[in-house]
């Protein structure tokens, strides 16, 4: 199931998931990332906190770690680039450099629209790549039976002390977990899922940051690592 | 009369209030008046030590109302605060204002006039704006007030004038200040203060019995100053001093939580019944609420003579006009019992108790005698109290608690060298008060107790910090290539040697966020949709999947976090009953050694002269009746048959299989600080060598250690384990490991304003979660900024504040001998004193690595599909 040489681990229907917490797909040099959270520092400075920003290098780190892995024309973020939902100046020039970060390597930005990102309206709700829908997840704008990735939801993976971003996949879902280290997750082994993923078979691959592994259905994770614990 | 031959007992009282002080008291001054009134007229520094009961509120205000009543005599006096008032307790200046308007509304009729003309104001966080604002345009004479609104006053440029005139200021309670970092930022403040008014003030504090006394005096004063001990206690520990333990368990029986309990409801009934007034200690809300209804419900069936509706509960999450109402109802005598968590210990004056009653171990001397003294609180009566234990540890700390206690063997307090969060929260509202020459801010900051020790390059820091401006180290995280960390929101400018703040806003921040207490934000927990009580958030967000929880001594299993409640289902038998047993709770220092010491001893008897003399040892010394001492023979005695009791001058390690692995318990003559520095140290070194997470539990006495999976402790290691050597460093690895700096970081972090409480707005950027600040910003920190005053900081507090590792060093350098007892189960006397529910792992694996053998021990277990 793994790629060794690229880190990368197979996903359904040709996706490719990296450690970093992108999905790729190789034929159309495509990456798709979501929740970046750009400038969560400088929220918290407007509510008051004194501290290192941090985010914008963080984001480029694991992006240039991501890149080597497989090489892409375009860059989608399905929603939630940005952590203010209000005009922000130090968020709009983190904004700038990652464009130009990505312009200087002739790297295409696709930027949809998420609940964070009400400062920048008129954003795509959707793009489609194989006949996948992307979105950001926080509004359904889906057809029955479609197949769909979002984000929105950060799942991480929990258990003895662990915290470890996820992906949800199934045959016709992948949930992507939240590029941004900042954003704190639902347990997908005991937090609710939203209605819109509820009954699907999906699977828990968690991020260790430099590989992935398989942690089996998300049905039966809370019960497994409930009988590890008891054992 | 007064003559020369006599001293004058009301020496330095004068005037009116001298006419009313001899009329409402006949008997004349207490020894503490006595003492306090001639210093006080002279002016002098002064700590008044006596213990609850003995006027120290007249002893200390009662010189001052009649000085600034006489100077109305010569000039019309201006408008100014006189004198300030401070108390750790705000519940605590209600009741001085209205003591003070005794005398002053007595004096105002014997000068028949129409208004009083002492004005005496409290000004607290529940003063409401429109008071605020008059306070400060026409200040009274008297100012009540807390540390935290002291530090707001500061902060306004508007009250200078009103400090002009002032002559006294009187710390209240002032042991529960002094090793605490509020006590530090207090007396950063009073510096502040000092150098407002005209001349220095003269500095009054109140304390309990409080050791030593000095160091208490130094910390009222700092280091420049001279001040006067009037220590107003009995010599050789409180006389008429009535302590009582009782068991609740007998000897020969198991231990049973539901009988157990059922006795100690008979017993709190008959103890109420045969007194005016009682007032039970029960460490915990839930068992207070629990006892309350219990209470009222047997006494009405068994004490039929007692009205069951004068019993009450006092804790601190009842809203504050309920526990006013209960605190009134105590004062005339109205009701029959009150059962309170802590919330009684410290203040407010409970006039007619007849009893205190102490469920559980309080802790510590001074806890006992502040619990204690609740009751005969009226000048003149005995002190009586009654420890009542629920199982065999217990009873023994109780035993060596009552005993230190009798003996008025009170705990030396520990001082807190220069907090640097303090320091910052300090430098912030000097700013927001004024633009200060750097210099001046820090000769002005070192006159303090506190801060007496401040390294000038630690104050730089913490400026630079918040000035925004703190640079990495070469080497370290570069957010942008070649930069320094940017940091957001600075607080101060900072230029040619001067240093302000950078905006209005800041100063609103400052506002909402002063203080150094800081409630845990919490999370409710539910159990079948009804509330059961609140868990720190962080710890909450930690939870996963099986993870079992205490809860008020009940044990939890996490179901799942729902927004802001933990839905938990309960655990084990006694579901509905909350466990009370306080035995594994921490003991001071002084009374663990003397625990070790009580066991080894008993020990010794048991073995050498058998149960009769050991019955006789404990009767005479620890005054327990023969039930009592017989349920602490049987203890040791099942330990003698089972391991062996541990010799203070060795350290004792016994195995036993657990569920995944061995369970180490090790025994070390040592209190919980020293314990958890050496415990932490043994831990590095043994996860050193396996590389992999270790559990860790530190407890009274000794600790314990889980090493899962096959490997065990092997006896030619030991040495190795306990040795001098890079004991330091290993002690700092143990504590890295686990997860102890980042829990303390948030509160060290908060003090000093890097990350507010109170954020504007109101609320906080969500996507971050309850732990941002110890699971993220700690790891940020630490690497944008390794030698960050705030992660200095956090060391120090946990090394000099929580840890004790010099006196972990001292008890290896006498060279103890070493043995490892190999059990088939846990020892009774580590089953008696070590939680394993109080479990902290120490990692040694990085967490790609924990993830990778999660992977595989769920994968070989189970079908991963």
């Amino acid at each position: 199931m793994r790629d060794s040489r690229s880190g990368l681990f197979d996903g359904p229907d040709g996706w490719l998931l990296s450690p970093e917490g992108g999905l790729i797909r190789c034929d159309e040099r495509i990456a798709v990332i979501a929740d970046v959270h750009l400038g969560y520092e400088w929220a918290r400075a407007a509510r008051g906190d004194l501290i290192p920003a941090h985010t914008l290098a963080d984001t480029f780190t694991k992006l240039e770690r991501m890149l080597d892995r497989a090489p892409i024309d375009r860059l989608i973020v399905a929603g939630d680039l940005v952590e203010s939902t209000r005009r922000c100046a130090s968020t709009e020039r983190d904004v700038a450099s990652l464009r130009s970060f990505l312009a200087a390597r002739s790297i295409e930005f696709v930027q949809l629209a998420g609940n964070h990102d009400a400062a920048s309206p008129g954003l795509e709700q959707s793009a489609i790549v194989s006949e996948w829908t992307i979105i950001h997840g926080h509004i359904t704008v889906l057809k029955e039976n479609c197949k769909f990735i979002q984000g929105h939801i950060h799942p991480v993976l929990k258990a003895s002390g662990i915290v470890a971003p996820c992906f949800l996949t199934s045959p016709d879902t992948i949930v992507l977990p939240a590029f941004s280290s900042n954003a704190a997750g639902v347990d997908v082994a005991t937090g609710a899922l939203p209605p819109g993923l509820k009954g699907r078979p999906l699977r828990c691959v968690a991020s260790s940051g430099d590989d992935l592994r398989d942690f089996g259905p998300v049905c039966t994770l809370s019960e497994r690592l409930r009988r590890y614990r008891r054992r | 009369m007064r003559s020369a031959a006599t001293i004058d007992p009301l020496m330095g009282i004068q005037g009116p209030a001298r006419d009313w002080f001899t009329n409402a008291f006949p008997n004349g001054p207490t020894h503490a008046q006595r003492l306090a009134w001639p210093a006080i007229a002279a002016g002098e520094n002064a700590l008044i030590v006596a213990p609850t009961g003995t006027g120290k509120t007249l002893a200390a205000f009662l010189a001052i109302l009649a000085r600034i009543e006489r100077s109305f005599e010569h000039v019309n006096l201006n408008p100014g605060v006189r004198c300030v008032y401070i108390s750790p307790l705000r519940s605590l200046s209600r009741d001085i204002e209205r003591n003070l308007n005794v005398p002053l509304d007595a004096m105002r009729r014997s000068l028949e006039s129409a208004e009083t003309r002492v004005k005496v104001a409290v000004r607290t966080g529940d003063t409401p704006a429109s008071s605020r604002r008059k306070m400060r345009d026409d200040p009274p004479h008297v100012l009540i007030t807390t540390p935290e609104s002291l530090s707001l006053l500061l902060a306004q440029s508007a009250w200078d004038e009103n400090w002009k005139t002032l002559e006294y200021i009187i710390v209240d309670e002032i042991h529960a200040l002094a090793a605490t970092k509020r006590g530090a930022d207090l007396t950063v403040s009073l510096e502040r203060l000092s150098r407002k008014s005209n001349r220095d003030p003269a500095r009054i504090g109140l304390s309990a019995t409080c050791r030593p006394a000095e160091s208490v005096a130094r910390f009222l004063v700092g280091p420049m100053r001279n001040c006067r001990v009037l220590d107003a206690t009995e010599p050789g520990g409180p006389v008429d001093f009535d302590l009582r333990v009782e068991s609740l368990i007998a000897a020969d029986e198991e231990s049973i939580r539901t009988l157990t309990y059922r006795r100690l409801l008979r017993r709190l009934g008959s103890i109420i019944a045969d007194n005016r007034t009682t007032v039970v200690f029960a460490n915990t809300r839930a068992l207070t609420e629990k006892l309350t209804h219990d209470l009222r419900r047997s006494i009405a069936t068994d004490e039929p003579d007692v009205d069951f509706e004068r019993i009450a509960a006092h804790h601190s999450a009842l809203p504050a006009e309920r526990r006013r109402a209960v605190e009134a109802a105590l004062q005339d005598a109205s009701l029959k019992a009150v059962i309170t968590s802590t919330s009684l210990e410290l203040g407010v004056d409970i006039a007619s108790a007849d009893v205190s009653i102490l469920i559980g171990l309080p802790g510590s001397v001074s806890r006992c005698l502040q619990r204690t003294g609740r009751a005969g609180h009226r000048i003149g009566t005995t002190t009586r109290g009654v420890l009542l234990a629920s199982t065999a540890a217990e009873l023994a700390g109780a035993a060596v608690t009552a005993h230190a206690a009798r003996r008025g063997e009170v705990e030396p307090l520990r001082a807190i060298r220069a907090p640097l969060d303090v320091l910052c929260q300090q430098i912030v509202g000097m700013a927001c008060d004024r633009d200060w020459e750097i210099e001046d801010a820090y000769q002005l900051i070192k006159r303090s107790s506190a801060m007496k020790n401040l390294d000038y390059k630690d104050f730089y820091d913490c400026l630079s910090f918040l000035a925004g401006e703190l640079a990495s180290p070469a080497g370290a995280y570069e957010p942008e290539p070649g930069a320094n960390p940017r940091w957001t929101s600075a607080r101060l400018w900072r230029d040619k040697g001067w240093f302000g703040v950078r905006s209005r806003r800041i100063i609103r921040w400052f506002y909402a966020n002063v203080g150094t207490i800081h409630a845990e934000e919490s999370v409710r927990v539910e159990v079948e949709g009804i509330e059961i009580g609140r868990v720190e958030a962080d710890y909450a967000d930690r939870l996963a999947a099986g993870d079992r929880f205490l809860l008020d001594g009940r044990s939890f299993e996490f179901k799942r976090l729902k927004g802001t409640t933990l839905i938990a289902k309960a655990t084990g038998a006694d579901g509905d009953l909350p466990r009370w047993h306080s035995d594994r709770q921490s003991l001071s220092g002084p009374l663990a050694l003397a625990l070790g010491k009580f066991r080894e001893r008993l020990g010794f008897v048991v073995e050498s002269e058998g149960f009769a003399a050991a019955r006789s040892f404990i009767a005479q010394k620890y005054l327990l009746n023969e039930n009592a001492c017989d349920v602490l023979i049987e203890l040791i005695a099942a330990q003698i048959q089972w391991s062996e009791v541990p010799d203070p001058s060795s350290i004792l390690i016994e195995e036993s299989p657990c569920e995944d692995g061995f369970d180490y318990a090790f025994h070390v003559p040592l209190g919980r600080s020293a314990c958890e520095a050496m415990g932490r140290a043994v831990g590095a070194r043994l996860g050193r060598r396996l590389g992999r997470g270790l559990g860790f539990v530190v407890a009274d006495l000794g600790w314990s250690i889980r090493i899962p999976g096959g490997d065990r402790l092997e006896a030619c290691e030991l040495a190795e384990l306990f040795s001098i050597e890079g004991f330091h460093e290993a002690v700092l690895e143990g504590v890295d490991r686990g997860d102890l700096l980042a829990r303390r970081f948030k509160h060290v972090a908060s003090t000093a304003l890097m990350v507010l409480r109170n954020p504007e707005g109101g609320k906080r950027a969500r996507v971050g979660g309850m732990s941002w600040v110890s699971a993220r910003l700690f790891p940020l920190v630490k690497a944008a900024c390794p030698n960050h005053p705030l992660l200095r900081e956090t060391k120090r507090e946990v090394l000099d504040d929580l840890l004790d590792a010099p006196e972990a060093i001292r008890f290896l350098e006498t060279a103890p001998s070493i043995r490892l007892r190999r059990l088939a189960g846990i020892s009774p006397l580590a089953a008696a004193w070590i939680d394993p529910s109080a479990n902290e792992t120490l990692a040694f694996e990085s967490p790609a690595e924990a993830l990778k053998r999660l992977h595989e021990r769920l994968a070989g277990s189970y079908v991963i599909d």
